[in-house]
């Protein structure tokens, strides 16, 4: 069976310019060869800190953004090598919902406009659109009636599913979901994620979750990809990643996050780790990660360590000494 | 601070009727915008109002002060000076409008495909923009005036073309700012072009802050009319202009005893111009509750 | 019980808006004991930031407070005179805000402000030993380097050590209280994990009191001695933070918990609660939760529930919050 997306060694590498004539005197590596892969009505997040290029990636894949060098394999078609027209039709089945209840959608528009505009876009809306337009609005949880007033009558968790909405328009089969609920209140929050499962039952719907909080991701995930500076450190199916992780990141990660429960609190264990992300345009040699690493030995610095499963737990960590730790942070 | 909360609005309101509100609390420019009206209506029926010709001659009563025949008097060769004010009106307020749509559409069309496109194209413009700016434009209207000769259209277009900048500015800070934002991005993800964004989402966005410089600018237009026209550049007699009757009315002794010869198109050019700058002023807070005192 | 560190009593703040008044916070009551770490959580618009905000009157000039009592070490705040009320922020009471990027000036250095926070509360001021004072406060807080990064601009510190820099600030004068608006949700996790642990550390080593404003129910139950629970302008509940998770007795608080996907529980759908958080220009008649409670009953859209004890330190705003007791 081919999978829906295939992505091989995706890059995305912004120029720093300065001076007057705009000299090119460095880059950005914000997607530094990442690769993906991801089945129909499967769900894969991709998690980590701002600035590790999970947004980036979900850009690149809608083709917001040119990719630098790599493939995007969508239904067995590269996305980078097709011609305009053929690009045109492709794009409708992979849609992006953003994180912003307010900034994603425009305040000068009414909820039927906004709606409707991807398939005024893309020419189909004469045919049946305003039915359309009613039936998506039931889909999401929105009355008819909500179709005739502007985004800023309506409260962030009802934002999200006008985008939700939108990005449906033009019957996707993968949607890249770019931070969905991070800007929500816990109790909206989870009305969200429900629905964006329950669409995904329905609808055989693909998901690229794009989320800095783990708990959302562990609850959401089919499979997970961590991600840091630009490259993926560990990827496996959702058990692999919440109850075996073996890259060190991902153990700090899941050790960082509070638990809401009281009980324990003091003799939990924690990894903190020291430091901040080091910048993207000067990444460190070798393991980008050996600088905040606990265990970073000489080899760290000179080797960068290859996505293989080098203990045979079943799912691959770019980390020269990968362990299973005995236990996981709050558990 | 909870922006939220205080953000919520209640059901209903669009975006311009939610500005139309706050306009109203400016009485300013309400009543300003009732005195264009009345000035727009004088110049349009500004024959049966005035029940002269206004460039009928009249020797015999030359020079005579208001009356009842004459409601504003008449001038060296007998004109009635309402009904030439009012013709004027109409060309006064006809170059205002028509050189402030030139310079509403140049500009609008160049500052957003600089935004969008970016790189060479985007500077390139941005240059055009600083040229236009950095010349003195009375100079170069007299100039191109004196070249093209005086007409009505040269100085039209002249004055537009001298406007278009600072829309061009606004229009391209307007398409930066909305590129990055997300539902342009939404929009682009969907398939939309170039035209598509400008179409539905620049320009809608772009209108508050346009409407704002459309408005100074004519402002702007109408003095500069009555001063190229004051000048001899601008509208030719036998037409009559609120710029060239004040011509009419340099010499000392006029100025002294026959007031009404320029009074009355000095005040309607400073209540116009005044008029539509207040206007002009509600409409930015209006569109921007934030730069509201 | 000794006298209470920070005492507020029928807090109530309204604002005047284009679309009416907007009740932000109604008849809040709550005090905060020496050295215990009180938690305000609730929703956007719940009234928690403008509640705290309110105590050392930072509120915008719209802003329309009205209060039986703020007292602040026996010292009555409302009727302070502004210069009293400035020798008080950033004195014995420090401060710490969600975006450390426009709560510090741009254009003058990190040291200069964490020297100024201490020079403005030094009766002789002295600003040879600010400076030193500045170079071993950002040390305690653990930025790195100090004696030189205190020449640095904020733009030259990431988020997690402006956010450092921030605490430095407001830890500078040995407060006896110190306000923290979502100290780390501008922050990423590993950077959360941070400084949480360093505001552990300074909350053990000042003793001081602290507020802890924030959404997350994470940070509440690694930080908190006792939470504040807020809903609609409202205290909905109070309880020591091992009884709130164990039984919550407000339904709101029961369904935050439950809404809440978990890193320790596996649990196949979220229970979220229905509907959408009350627009405060006009909230619903009777108890602001109704709407959306599964408990909610004739009486509750009519009478609103009191704010009583139901328990040694604990309160809930609910007509039946008995039924709570037995049901968790």
């Amino acid at each position: 069976m081919t999978s829906l997306l295939k992505v091989e060694g995706l890059h995305k590498h912004f120029p720093i310019r300065r001076g007057v004539l705009r000299r090119q005197v460095g880059e950005i590596r914000a997607v530094d060869g990442v690769d993906l892969e991801l089945n129909t009505g499967e769900t894969l997040s991709l998690v980590g800190e701002s600035g590790c290029g999970k947004s980036t990636t979900g850009r690149l894949l809608v083709r917001l953004l040119e990719p630098t060098a790599g493939k995007i394999l969508f239904e067995g078609a590269d996305l980078a090598t097709l011609s305009q027209r053929e690009l045109r039709a492709k794009r409708q089945s992979i849609q992006i919902m953003f994180q912003d209840p307010y900034a994603s959608l425009s305040p000068r528009m009414t909820v039927h406009e906004i709606v409707a505009e991807p398939l005024r876009v893309q020419g189909r809306y004469a045919d049946g659109g305003a039915d359309r337009v009613r039936a998506l609005l039931e889909l999401v949880g929105l009355r008819p009636e909500h179709a005739r007033r502007y985004a800023h009558e309506f409260s962030g968790g009802q934002r999200q599913r006008i985008g939700l909405a939108r990005a449906l328009a033009l019957d996707p089969r993968l949607l890249v979901l770019d931070e969905p609920v991070s800007a929500l209140d816990v109790s909206v929050q989870a009305q969200v994620i429900n629905q964006l499962r329950g669409l995904q039952d329905r609808l055989g719907l693909a998901y690229v979750f794009i989320s800095h909080n783990l708990s959302v991701v562990r609850h959401i995930s089919h499979r997970v990809a961590v991600m840091y500076l630009g490259t993926i450190v560990e990827t496996g199916t959702r058990a692999d990643i919440f109850t075996a992780p073996t890259h060190p990141y991902t153990q700090a990660l899941l050790s960082a996050i509070p638990v809401p429960d009281p009980v324990g609190r003091d003799e939990r264990e924690r990894i903190t780790l020291a430091g901040d992300v080091p910048s993207p345009s000067n990444p460190p040699t070798g393991c980008r990660f050996r600088t905040r690493c606990w265990k970073a030995q000489e080899v760290c610095a000179h080797e960068a360590p290859a996505l293989i499963d080098r203990i045979g737990v079943g799912h691959p960590s770019a980390c020269h000494f990968p362990e299973v730790p005995a236990t996981i942070g709050g558990a | 601070m909870t922006t939220t909360t205080l953000a919520a609005a209640p059901a209903g309101r669009s975006p311009t009727a939610a500005a139309l509100r706050r306009f109203r609390k400016h009485p300013a420019a309400v009543v300003s915008v009732l005195f264009i009206a009345l000035v727009v209506l004088a110049a349009i029926f500004a024959r049966p109002l005035s029940g002269h010709d206004p460039n009928a001659i009249d020797l015999l009563s030359a020079r005579t002060g208001p009356s009842g025949d004459h409601l504003l008097g008449t001038d060296s060769t007998g004109r009635d000076v309402l009904s030439r004010l009012l013709f004027a009106g109409r060309i006064s307020l006809g170059v205002g409008i028509a050189s402030a749509v030139i310079a509403v559409v140049v500009g609008t069309l160049l500052g957003s495909i600089a935004g969008l496109l970016g790189g060479w194209v985007d500077g390139l413009v941005m240059r055009l923009a600083d040229v236009f700016m950095s010349f003195p434009s009375l100079v170069v209207i007299v100039v191109v005036a004196g070249i093209l000769g005086p007409s009505v259209l040269t100085m039209v277009i002249a004055i537009g073309l001298f406007q278009w900048p600072v829309c061009g500015r606004i229009v391209r800070g307007v398409t930066l700012s909305l590129r990055e934002q997300e539902f342009v991005l939404a929009s682009r993800a969907t398939g939309a072009g170039p035209l598509w964004l400008m179409r539905k989402h620049i320009i809608p966005a772009a209108l508050p802050p346009v409407s704002v410089v459309a408005t100074l600018a004519v402002a702007q237009a109408i003095a500069l009319e009555a001063t190229l026209s004051f000048l001899g550049l601008g509208v030719q007699p036998p037409a009559s202009s609120w710029g060239n009757m004040l011509t009419d009315a340099q010499s000392l002794t006029v100025i002294r005893s026959e007031p009404w010869l320029w009074l009355s198109p000095g005040i309607a050019v400073a209540l116009t111009v005044l008029a539509v700058n207040f206007v002009g002023d509600g409409l930015r807070d209006a569109v921007d509750p934030r730069s509201a005192s | 019980m000794t006298e209470p560190l920070l005492q507020i009593k029928g807090l109530s703040v309204d604002f005047r808006t284009d679309d009416g008044v907007v009740h932000a916070v109604t008849d809040v009551s709550l005090a905060v004991q020496p050295g215990e770490i009180v938690a305000i959580v609730g929703e956007s618009g719940s009234g928690k930031t403008v509640t705290a905000m309110s105590v050392l009157r930072l509120l915008p000039k719209a802003a329309e407070v009205s209060a039986d009592a703020i007292a602040f070490r026996g010292t009555d705040l409302r009727t302070l005179s502004a210069a009293r009320l400035r020798a008080i922020r950033g004195g014995p009471v420090g401060m710490i805000f969600q975006d450390p990027m426009t709560a510090l000036n741009p254009v003058m250095t990190i040291g200069g402000q964490v020297a100024e926070a201490v020079l403005l509360h030094q009766r002789r001021p002295d600003r040879k030993a600010a400076w030193r004072r500045a170079v071993e406060l950002l040390g305690l807080v653990g930025v790195p380097d100090p004696a030189e990064r205190v020449k640095q601009y904020p733009h030259e510190f990431s988020g997690g050590m402006r956010q450092r820099a921030m605490i430095a600030m407001a830890i500078a004068n040995d407060p006896d209280l110190i306000i923290a608006d979502e100290p780390t949700t501008a922050l990423d996790v590993t950077i959360q994990a941070q400084v949480l642990a360093l505001l552990r550390k300074a909350q053990a080593e000042t003793g001081a009191a602290t507020i802890l404003i924030t959404h997350d129910l994470g940070v509440v139950a690694e930080l908190a001695d006792r939470v504040v629970v807020m809903y609609a302008g409202r205290v909905v509940e109070s309880a020591g933070v091992r009884e709130l998770f164990a039984v919550p007795r407000h339904p709101y608080t029961k369904g935050l918990l439950a809404s809440l996907p978990r890193m320790d529980l596996d649990v196949d759908q979220l229970d979220p609660i229905p509907g959408n958080p009350p627009n405060m220009a006009a909230p619903p008649a009777g108890c602001p939760f109704h709407p959306r409670c599964p408990l909610a009953r004739d009486r509750c859209r009519t009478e609103l529930p009191p704010l009583l004890e139901i328990g040694v330190g604990r309160s809930s705003a609910c007509h039946f919050h008995d039924e709570l007791a037995v049901t968790a």
